[in-house]
């Protein structure tokens, strides 16, 4: 890991981070997510969950929902024309009792979270056959959504995910919040 | 018309497009950050072949993963080919693991949406 400043005023990347580190994780990032970074870590993800799995199917669930949050993730700081250490992010796969637990975290502007605040509390109201028919609908339509995104990315992982997508937003300054979601993965 | 390929790489997959036979495939992985731009070319290539296409049209879709960007991309290409319906014998032909749930439920998915007869084929 590279050895740059944490340190946002009061705020603490990495000290969120270790709030995840333990014995059962399986994979963990902390750092930068460019275009070269997200290439990487979905390199080396996908090396540690065939190396740590126990099935093919396993590794397919959780390196999808990943992919879906790192991009979403990677899409929304693009798009932000985000610099610095609000480039910074992480992304952890613990393993608990029955299931996978994943975590990311990211920084945000603090006017988006309204948004995202409500998309998930959407996802979370919905039972399975709610979801995949919220899903179906959203990609008959087509097009884009204002995000530059398909709209689909929260949707696709509660559908991949069992029980709530939990999220917490943390105060960083006047513009940021620091957002982190967190997601079981049944297998 | 010239067919339309594409060499796979680790996050985009193989396309396969003949003209003459109407042989269509994409295998592989379908996760790139900005589908829209990756199957942009593909797109303008079907808008040429939908105006004459082969009496045969047979669209092989046997992915390991995909993204949601690139879901959306896979809806437009298979409502392009619903422009052939009457003009050839056109069919897609969704492959998935036996146990991928996802993959199979994903298949339904799209069977619901388009009009383009879509059959579940399981890989062995």
């Amino acid at each position: 890991m590279s050895d740059f400043s944490l340190m946002i005023g009061e705020f603490d990347i990495k000290e969120k981070y270790n709030r995840f580190f333990s014995e059962a994780t399986v994979y963990s990032y902390l750092g930068h997510l460019d275009k070269k970074q997200l290439d990487d870590v979905l390199i080396h993800l996908e090396k540690s969950l065939s190396d740590s799995l126990p099935s093919k199917i396993a590794i397919k669930k959780i390196y999808n929902i990943l992919v879906e949050s790192l991009q979403n993730i990677f899409g929304y700081l693009e798009g932000n024309n985000e610099n610095g250490n609000f480039l910074d992010a992480f992304v952890f796969v613990n393993k608990s009792d029955s299931c996978y637990h994943i975590a990311t975290g990211n920084f945000m502007m603090r006017k988006d979270v309204r948004s995202i605040k409500s998309r998930i509390e959407i996802v979370n109201s919905l039972d399975r056959d709610e979801l995949k028919d919220l899903y179906r609908g959203v990609l008959d339509i087509g097009g884009e959504s204002q995000g530059g995104g398909a709209g689909l990315g929260f949707i696709d992982m509660a559908k991949r995910s069992s029980g709530e997508l939990a999220s917490e937003f943390i105060d960083v300054d006047d513009e940021h919040v620091f957002f982190i979601l967190e997601l079981d993965v049944k297998i | 018309m010239d067919n339309y390929t594409l060499t796979p790489t680790p996050k985009t997959p193989r396309l396969y497009f003949n003209s003459e036979s109407g042989d269509f495939e994409i295998s592989g992985r379908s996760i790139p950050e900005n589908s829209i731009e990756f199957y942009r070319p593909l797109m303008e290539w079907l808008d040429k072949y939908v105006s004459a296409p082969s009496t045969k049209t047979r669209m092989t879709v046997n992915l390991e993963y995909f993204n949601t960007s690139s879901s959306k991309c896979l809806v437009e290409i298979f409502r392009k080919l619903e422009k052939t319906l009457g003009n050839s014998d056109v069919k897609i032909l969704w492959h998935y693991e036996e146990e991928d749930e996802d993959m199979m439920e994903s298949g339904e998915d799209f069977k619901k949406i388009i009009k383009v007869p879509l059959e579940l084929v399981v890989s062995k």
